[in-house]
């Protein structure tokens, strides 16, 4: 094909594509706004997602693991269980905690309401050594199977990761993101199915114009593309409509957010959206609804030759 | 130009629409086609611009065996062919030059190409003055010159129109039987289907009659 004559006929399908819409504007709007709320909803699943994902990884590189010693355990017996701990390969570092500055952090911990530890005949703390684990390691599996390496026997009294809340959070994790899953399939082929719909009533109420388009001599890539366009168009509105929703929803509401998620979870747990993410977002209406056109109009060689 | 050898047409197999028909229409002839209600000069019409496949026989146009072409052609073809029909087929939503440009437009014209022969042809047919109206306020027989100014305006070799004066008035049907003569006279072969034996007569002497018989009888 003639290059000017392709990018003649690309300009006709484009100017097509926005006429089209632009005569059917309320059905359009209807179908972007559909698309927007349903981008909403899928991105500020995934935005859960991606916070609970990022706490869950800040958790992971602070978590540390405590082994209390007996308090009759002597320092041989410390010493000794200590080398070989730190001699481990999954230990980053093993730093041993004496009663005293165990005392001297709780009553750190307790300022101001430290009185309560005066009548204490003495110090009832026990000495301990708190582990850190490599980053390979700091899997909820590789974790248990640490901590089951290690013998609960004499100098060793208790051992304390956080064990159940970890599992929980773990549990709490993968249902969300069963949830976030099911969800998002579930929108996007609500999605689709809307859009999809909505180019059908176009090509419906279009039918004479497409059958003159046949009878002229425009080829099936001439009458599909501008469908196609639609689609894509009406795609990535409702995807661009949607992160304006989130983003407004962040500047006006959610001011405070980062702040009380930072304080209860740590510094650098909260994330938004990054501009790479917004831009797959938008990439994904515009690629649903170029999937949606595309099906839709598939047929109508057959209807119209 | 044409030539349909043996060529018929049945629905599902079955129902019989045309039965072995042949004929030969020269380059820059004048043809009617002629017969009473379902005697198939529709069907024959739309076998030549390829809207349906004879279910036998051939039909060549140009040196090129349409009745086999492949579906991807067909709309090359289509460009050099013209088709009017007796419901003109207009876009009620576009404007007189904006349905004699669309044929134009997918053929990848350029914009002052499109905008000169629109021009060209409007000014041809007598529509110029009417070139931002929409088809429904336009009577039958400018809405059937708009039909024509289409179909002509890319210069096609044939140009073919089924009933074209079906839904006009004798006066109004005499002036598009002149606007053919004339655009035949520029070169264009034409094939006009009609039930209208005594319009055939008046202009050509060339008529092709279908009888209900479905086949070619002497005229």
């Amino acid at each position: 094909m003639n290059p000017v004559n392709a990018a003649a006929r690309l300009r006709y399908c484009v100017a097509s594509a926005l006429n089209n819409l632009r005569r059917n504007l309320a059905l359009s709007l209807i179908t972007t706004s559909t698309i927007a709320v349903m981008f909403t909803i899928c991105t500020a699943m995934l935005l859960v997602l991606l916070n609970l994902s990022a706490f869950m990884q800040t958790w992971a590189d602070q978590l540390q693991i405590i082994v209390y010693f007996e308090m009759k355990a002597s320092e041989k017996d410390m010493q000794r269980f200590e080398k070989e701990i730190a001699g481990r390969p999954e230990v980053e570092q093993a730093r041993h905690v004496s009663p005293e500055e165990a005392m001297s952090l709780l009553k750190r911990s307790l300022e101001g309401q430290d009185g309560i530890l005066y009548g204490l005949p003495d110090n009832p703390l026990p000495a301990s050594l708190e582990i850190r684990l490599r980053k390979p390691y700091l899997t909820n599996e590789a974790v248990q199977a640490f901590v089951a390496g290690i013998t609960r026997e004499p100098p060793v009294a208790d051992i304390e990761y956080g064990q159940r809340w970890l599992e929980r959070f773990v549990a709490f994790f993968e249902l969300a993101r069963l949830i976030g899953l099911l969800l998002g399939v579930f929108l996007i082929i609500f999605t689709y199915c809307i859009i999809a719909n909505t180019i059908r009533l176009m090509v419906y109420s279009r039918r004479d114009e497409i059958e003159i388009m046949k009878l002229v001599g425009a080829g099936s890539l001439m009458v599909k593309f501008p469908f196609w366009l639609e689609g894509a168009l009406q795609g990535s509105c409702g995807a661009v409509a949607a992160l304006l929703i989130i983003f407004g929803a962040e500047k006006l509401a959610m001011d405070n957010l980062a702040a009380i998620l930072n304080f209860y979870f740590g510094s650098g747990s909260y994330v938004f959206l990054t501009w790479p993410m917004a831009a797959a977002v938008t990439a994904s209406g515009g690629l649903l609804g170029l999937a949606g056109s595309f099906f839709a109009v598939n047929r109508l060689d057959a209807h119209y030759s | 130009m044409i030539h349909i050898h043996q060529a018929s047409k049945y629905y599902n197999n079955a129902i019989p629409a045309l039965v072995d028909i042949s004929f030969k229409i020269n380059k820059g002839d004048f043809v009617f086609i002629t017969g009473p209600s379902g005697a198939g000069k529709t069907t024959l019409l739309r076998l030549m611009f390829c809207a349906e496949r004879p279910s036998s026989g051939e039909i060549i146009l140009n040196g090129v065996n349409i009745s086999r072409i492949k579906p991807s052609a067909i709309p090359a073809l289509r460009r050099s062919i013209g088709v009017v029909f007796q419901d003109f087929k207009l876009i009620d939503s576009r404007t007189v030059y904006e349905n004699v440009a669309f044929a134009l437009e997918i053929t990848g014209a350029g914009a002052k190409t499109i905008k000169k022969k629109v021009w060209q042809t409007l000014k041809w047919v007598g529509l110029l003055q009417k070139k931002d109206s929409l088809p429904p306020c336009l009577s039958g027989g400018e809405q059937q010159r708009v039909a024509i100014a289409r179909a002509i305006v890319n210069n096609p070799l044939l140009l073919l129109a089924d009933e074209p004066t079906g839904n006009l008035d004798p006066q109004l049907s005499l002036d598009i039987m002149r606007l053919f003569k004339a655009i035949n006279a520029r070169g264009t072969t034409i094939v006009v289907a009609t039930h209208n034996r005594g319009m055939a007569e008046q202009f050509s002497d060339k008529i092709i009659c279908l009888s209900r018989r479905h086949s070619i009888e002497p005229c």
